[in-house]
């Protein structure tokens, strides 16, 4: 899984691309973390590349997530291919992170 | 299995970290050309990325990872057998739903995950003494 991370307007963004599985997460998530919370402002994240997520790659939205509110700050997601969005709607992800479908609505959700 | 029909894919593994990727692309060899729906492999993926990484990562005692499908009917078969210690990962109870971030278990994702993504999914521990097996056995409906 490939990372790219920029600073939108004081909203940190992440792009991310290929697969979220456990193998890739294990690689990645402890950079993606370190890229984000640290920051203590709201974040988004682009899944659009994303071609495959399981419950490792749920768990690492979900814990960025959860220490980012613990600022006060949000995680939003935008852009999940259709196979990527039934795995999200399946664990629920989606009762407690917003996900949405463009980056502007992203940005904007993540203000809010 | 479930099904009379003997499965048409069975891998024999090592356990370790390559297990899963190997297994994935066992079963999607087998099963990528036969038509089935783009939305049933990614459920297939995904149900035996729990269930190898799963092993891989909490199994005990685990040597050899068997993993078996089969497709007939619309539905596709998935038994992944162990021969670690006993442990049935559904004898866990359904975690609670998801209502706030701070309350949000970030654990225990996994096999809930694979009993929403299939029709059917079952523990049964087979063999005795050297051959004591852990046999998962679960149906996805092709659609």
């Amino acid at each position: 899984m490939e990372m790219e991370f920029s600073d939108v307007g004081g909203v940190t963004k992440a792009v991310l691309n290929g697969r979220m599985d456990s193998l890739s997460v294990g690689q990645a998530e402890t950079s993606f973390i370190a890229h984000i919370v640290p920051k203590e402002q709201p974040a988004v994240v682009d899944l659009t590349g994303v071609s495959f997520i399981a419950s490792l790659g749920i768990r690492m939205l979900l814990g960025t997530a959860r220490a980012l509110d613990r600022y006060g700050a949000r995680l939003v997601l935008f852009g999940p291919q259709a196979d990527v969005m039934e795995i999200i709607e399946t664990t629920a992800l989606t009762e407690i992170i917003p996900v949405v479908e463009t980056e502007a609505e992203a940005v904007a959700a993540a203000m809010a | 299995m479930e099904s009379s029909e003997e499965p048409k894919l069975v891998a024999r593994l090592a356990n370790g970290p390559a297990a899963v990727e190997q297994s994935r692309v066992a079963v999607l060899s087998y099963l990528e050309p036969l038509g089935i729906f783009a939305r049933t492999l990614n459920r297939v993926e995904v149900v035996l990325e729990e269930l190898v990484s799963n092993l891989v990562r909490h199994g005990k005692d685990v040597n050899l990872v068997t993993v078996a499908a089969g497709y007939r009917g619309g539905v596709v078969d998935l038994v992944v057998e162990d021969d670690g210690d006993a442990f049935d990962p559904f004898a866990l109870p359904e975690p609670a739903p998801l209502t706030t971030l701070a309350d949000a278990p970030l654990g225990g994702l996994g096999i809930p995950l694979v009993r929403r993504l299939t029709a059917s999914a079952r523990y049964d521990r087979i063999g005795s003494g050297s051959d004591a097996r852990n046999r998962v056995s679960v149906r996805i409906t092709d659609g």
